[in-house]
């Protein structure tokens, strides 16, 4: 799943990637949206979207690309681009969070409350309700533990009277019933990635934010790391590589002018 | 079809009574259990809400359903409340326990059972031939390009339940087109064998490429490595092979001496 804040950004930094990956419906729903905010038609929106396709190297002869193009184009109608921008959190708040027992249950608590103000903020009707797949919540919050101690801080939550789960033996919805408190703001939040690493930067553990892409990770040497670190795994090889092409073409310039002045020497 | 047969809100709305009554009792508003091995999506969905559920109990009862103890009201409730919402009918019908019995003794249970012992060393079926490592590139790049297709197209046949014919021919077609690319990138045979089984078989991904593209040198490798001597299982009453009911014995056969013979009965 793919929460944005500004899904214009992210639609004009899609069409400039032409990648599809691995969450590609997500892509042309938002893909779609931007379109349809242009004020484009819908079979106009259709056509980019299946040149947004073909140019990303996919083939439409045996694959579900077409029912895909048309369920993004189906939500692209019923719902407008998300142009939130950031999401505040104030002082309070992150005083009763941390209130919590347990850093995962108040890692899990904060990206709960995060969720609520962005689809509350998309939606003014939601109410405080949470409907995102149980493994996607885990993800957001960085949360890699067993079943059972996943379950366990469901029920952290629901002892504090923070959460409230539907009777629904195969419920997704959670409704947050953690009340918005006024204050200064604690915490802006500008990127609804890695929310609970960027939890725990707040609480000042040893987290950096990748200066390429603003994803928050941590920092594989702990405190104890001499160097901060400045990109994420995926910039760090991306910029590796684009470093070692641009040294390669530097010095194959380099070469080329060098041979040139010995011509004009002889 | 009736609509009384399969849908319960339209039940609902019959105004006469003993009618109403018989139809609520009889009406089949979900498929069976054991049909989730016939239709690909409502396993999938029975699967999901499984899931689902089981951690919701989890979270309620501490237990996952499959331990479930119902000695609560409320885990009873739970529980009626699963089996009421389930997109299948999960009752003790007699091809339910059936499909039960098969899933205890095989789901997952088999292949376990029949590991194979060590590792296969794939390097027999190689020609020993050294090739262009810029090959290996771009067969690996080709490759990958294949199980995307494959893959895409597998999802695509879970969806829809095409025809297992028209699946097979339109595989076998996507099989004829990278083959042909393989041998535009490395027209000599040998050496396409070889790369392709240290790409295949050094993955875990499936071998069905490398059978599909090469099989038929692998088979002339083998054959010359054995002598062309075939090695096979025959049925033999004294045979120490047991399989099926049936015991067999291993012969072998000198194939190049089979097609002499043949030769001579032709002539």
């Amino acid at each position: 799943m793919r929460l944005s804040l500004n899904e214009h950004e992210d639609a004009e930094m899609f069409l400039s990637e032409l990648c599809l990956g691995k969450d590609a419906f997500e892509k042309l729903k938002i893909i779609a949206r931007y379109y349809m905010d242009e004020g484009r038609p819908v079979d106009s929106v259709r056509d980019k979207l299946k040149e947004y396709v073909a140019n990303c190297g996919e083939s439409f002869t045996l694959n579900p690309w077409r029912s895909m193009i048309e369920l993004a184009l189906k939500s692209a109608k019923k719902y407008n681009a998300v142009l939130i921008n950031e999401l505040h959190i104030s002082k309070p708040e992150m005083e009763r969070i941390s209130k919590i027992k347990g850093i995962q249950a108040r890692r899990f608590c904060f990206v709960l409350l995060c969720l609520k103000k962005y689809f509350n903020a998309i939606r003014p009707e939601n109410n405080g309700w949470v409907c995102v797949d149980h493994a996607d919540l885990m993800r957001l919050a960085n949360i890699k533990t067993p079943m059972v101690k996943q379950a366990e801080l469901y029920r952290i939550l629901l002892s504090e009277n923070l959460i409230e789960l539907p009777d629904k033996p195969d419920r997704v919805a959670i409704h947050v019933v953690f009340d918005d408190m006024e204050g200064d703001d604690a915490m802006c939040i500008t990127d609804m990635r890695n929310l609970g690493n960027q939890y725990m930067m707040y609480l000042g553990e040893p987290y950096y934010q990748c200066q390429e892409c603003g994803l928050v990770v941590r920092n594989p040497h702990g405190s104890k790391g001499t160097k901060p670190f400045k990109y994420c795994k995926d910039c760090a090889a991306k910029i590796k590589i684009r470093q070692s092409t641009e040294s390669a073409m530097k010095k194959y310039y380099k070469d080329i002018s060098n041979f040139e002045v010995k011509i004009v020497e002889v | 079809m009736p609509r009384e047969w399969y849908d319960p809100y339209y039940v609902r709305r019959i105004e006469d009574e003993d009618k109403k009554e018989l139809y609520e009792r009889i009406v089949a508003d979900r498929k069976p259990y054991f049909m989730r091995y016939i239709y690909p999506q409502i396993s999938h969905d029975y699967r999901s809400y499984e899931r689902k559920s089981s951690l919701n109990h989890l979270i309620k009862f501490g237990e996952p359903i499959s331990n479930r103890t119902q000695d609560s009201e409320e885990e009873m409730e739970f529980i009626d409340g699963f089996i009421n919402n389930s997109p299948l009918g999960i009752g003790d019908c007699v091809m339910n326990k059936i499909c039960r019995i098969f899933e205890n003794n095989f789901d997952g249970k088999y292949s376990k059972l029949h590991k194979p012992e060590g590792e296969f060393d794939y390097r027999i079926l190689k020609s020993g031939v050294d090739y262009d490592q810029s090959y290996y590139k771009d067969i690996n790049n080709l490759y990958k390009r294949y199980n995307k297709r494959i893959s895409s197209y597998n999802s695509q046949l879970y969806l829809e339940r095409e025809d297992e014919y028209d699946a097979a021919i339109k595989i076998q077609a996507i099989k004829d087109e990278f083959v042909e690319e393989c041998y535009k990138i490395c027209p000599n045979k040998y050496e396409l064998c070889d790369i392709i089984l240290d790409i295949t078989y050094k993955s875990k991904s499936s071998k069905g490429f490398a059978w599909s593209v090469c099989g038929d040198v692998i088979i002339e490798n083998l054959m010359n490595k054995f002598g062309d001597t075939l090695h096979f299982p025959a049925l033999d009453a004294d045979g120490d092979i047991y399989y099926g009911g049936n015991t067999y014995s291993m012969k072998s056969v000198n194939v190049k001496e089979v097609d002499m013979v043949v030769e001579t009965v032709i002539e």
